[in-house]
């Protein structure tokens, strides 16, 4: 069982956590529903919309949509302010965590400089971003415990993410931004022969991720470093990963990390990342287009508008797709995103593959549950 | 360990009407955090289920939601007038 901060935490301290969670969960439902009731009663009296621009300039006349704003906002202001004070005062004993680990190994490097694109705004309104003081991994890590409502305790989400790989073993995977940790251990977890390699920018979350490993016996290598610059040789990976990391990057960093990525795969190596993508509801993608400005998330609409077929067949990799994905029970939707009622984010798996042979565009087995 | 105010640039965008409003509608929010921590407390003091007890912090916030909803000010909900909307039990 991963152990995480948030376990560690008095009984006050995850009250606060608890109502912070149930704000979200209010505003995710109660909230949501009445302002795509309001939505909906506009369009049909107006018209629907036909355009993500018309979409959003609906939203925004709908009298919830401010509160709703407020909401998602404030909360996630909030549960910083809330998470840091929280580790601040525990941090005697949290920071005991960030020990040296002993089975997984922490590769730090201290001359790395971080680009501005990472460094000069601070992604999900976390104060001093993920990078900075020492306790900001803790800090990270007991905020996306609040972040992310539903089935998504520990590692929950990224073990049913981890399932639909669709290989028996592999040699070597990487898991691209991989943060503290919680997207690579699943796959060390699954594929325990496998070489399995984290690379984030964030020396603290490096630190906090060998840890963690450590904790669970999971031998995995985490190396402060530049996705888009692995220092990987060439053709020797089978699996190129990372979960919610493409949304931070500008479209150049994000060619440069494609490139990277088919230049390390080995032939027949697949790629596959979990992410958001645009779901086709013009409501939900223009409430999801606002939820990027009021997350710190400026990347995220343009990765919606990237042209990732393209730019991935540009470097050499073949079959690329969105295919909609459920983070509660871990199914690929390759027929298209579900009705939900509730506010979530429209999970979806990035998938392409480097043919096998420089002539071919054979795919490799399709994924688990894929069309 | 961080300290907020050497990271903050600029101001928080102000959702309903002005920085103002905002500010106090998260006050308020911040004031039912705490206080549903007094709550589970004293409900523990009790011999009482904090987790099941009708001052959870859903329930809290439940109440702390009505009453901050821009139309729950008003006798008659201006925004159900104007958009038709059903009236919600």
């Amino acid at each position: 069982m991963a152990r995480i901060a948030l376990d560690t935490l008095g009984d006050d301290d995850r009250r606060r956590i608890d109502y912070l969670t149930a704000m979200r969960r209010l505003w995710s439902t109660e909230v949501f529903g009445r302002l795509r009731d309001e939505f909906d009663t506009l369009a049909a009296r107006e018209g629907a919309p036909t355009t993500l621009e018309e979409a959003g300039e609906l939203v925004e006349r709908c009298p919830s949509y401010a509160w709703f704003g407020f909401l998602e906002r404030g909360a996630q202001v909030l549960k910083w302010r809330v998470v840091n004070d929280v580790v601040a005062r525990n941090w005697e004993t949290l920071g005991e965590d960030l020990r040296p680990p002993h089975l997984a190994r922490a590769e730090l490097d201290p001359e790395l400089e971080l680009p501005g694109w990472y460094r000069d705004h601070d992604i999900h309104c976390q104060p001093g971003g993920v990078w900075g003081a020492a306790p900001s991994a803790l800090v990270y890590e007991i905020g996306t415990q609040v972040l992310h409502i539903g089935r998504n305790r520990g590692l929950e989400l990224h073990r049913r993410f981890t399932a639909t790989f669709p290989g028996e073993t592999y040699r070597r995977i990487v898991d691209m931004g991989s943060g503290f940790g919680k997207s690579t251990r699943p796959f060390k977890e699954r594929y325990a022969e496998a070489d399995v390699i984290g690379i984030e920018f964030s020396g603290p979350c490096v630190r906090l991720a060998a840890t963690r490993a450590d904790d669970d016996g999971l031998e995995i290598t985490f190396r402060q470093g530049d996705a888009a610059a692995t220092g990987l040789p060439d053709g020797t990976v089978d699996v190129v990963t990372g979960t919610m990391v493409l949304h931070e990057m500008p479209p150049d960093v994000l060619r440069a990390t494609f490139a990277e990525a088919a230049r390390i795969l080995t032939p027949g190596g697949i790629v596959r990342f979990l992410e958001f993508s645009r779901t086709g509801d013009l409501f939900r993608d223009a409430v999801m287009e606002d939820h990027a400005w009021r997350q710190n998330e400026p990347f995220m609409p343009g990765l919606m508008e990237f042209d990732v077929v393209r730019e991935l067949s540009a470097v050499g990799l073949a079959g690329a797709r969105w295919v909609p994905f459920d983070e509660r029970t871990g199914e690929l939707l390759p027929e298209g995103f579900p009705e939900r009622a509730e506010w979530h984010l429209p999970w979806a798996v990035l998938e392409a593959h480097k043919p096998a042979l420089a002539a071919s565009t054979t795919p490799p087995a399709p994924a688990e549950g894929a069309a | 360990m961080i300290d907020i105010d050497d990271v903050v640039e600029g101001s928080e965008p102000a959702f309903l009407g002005s920085a103002t409003v905002d500010q106090l509608a998260a006050m308020v929010l911040t004031l039912g955090m705490e206080l549903s921590v007094l709550a589970a407390r004293v409900a523990e003091l009790e011999g009482r289920d904090p987790a099941t007890d009708s001052q959870s912090a859903s329930s809290l916030l439940d109440r702390l939601f009505a009453n901050l909803r821009p139309s729950s000010g008003h006798a008659r909900p201006l925004v159900a007038e104007r958009l038709d909307l059903a009236v919600r039990p």
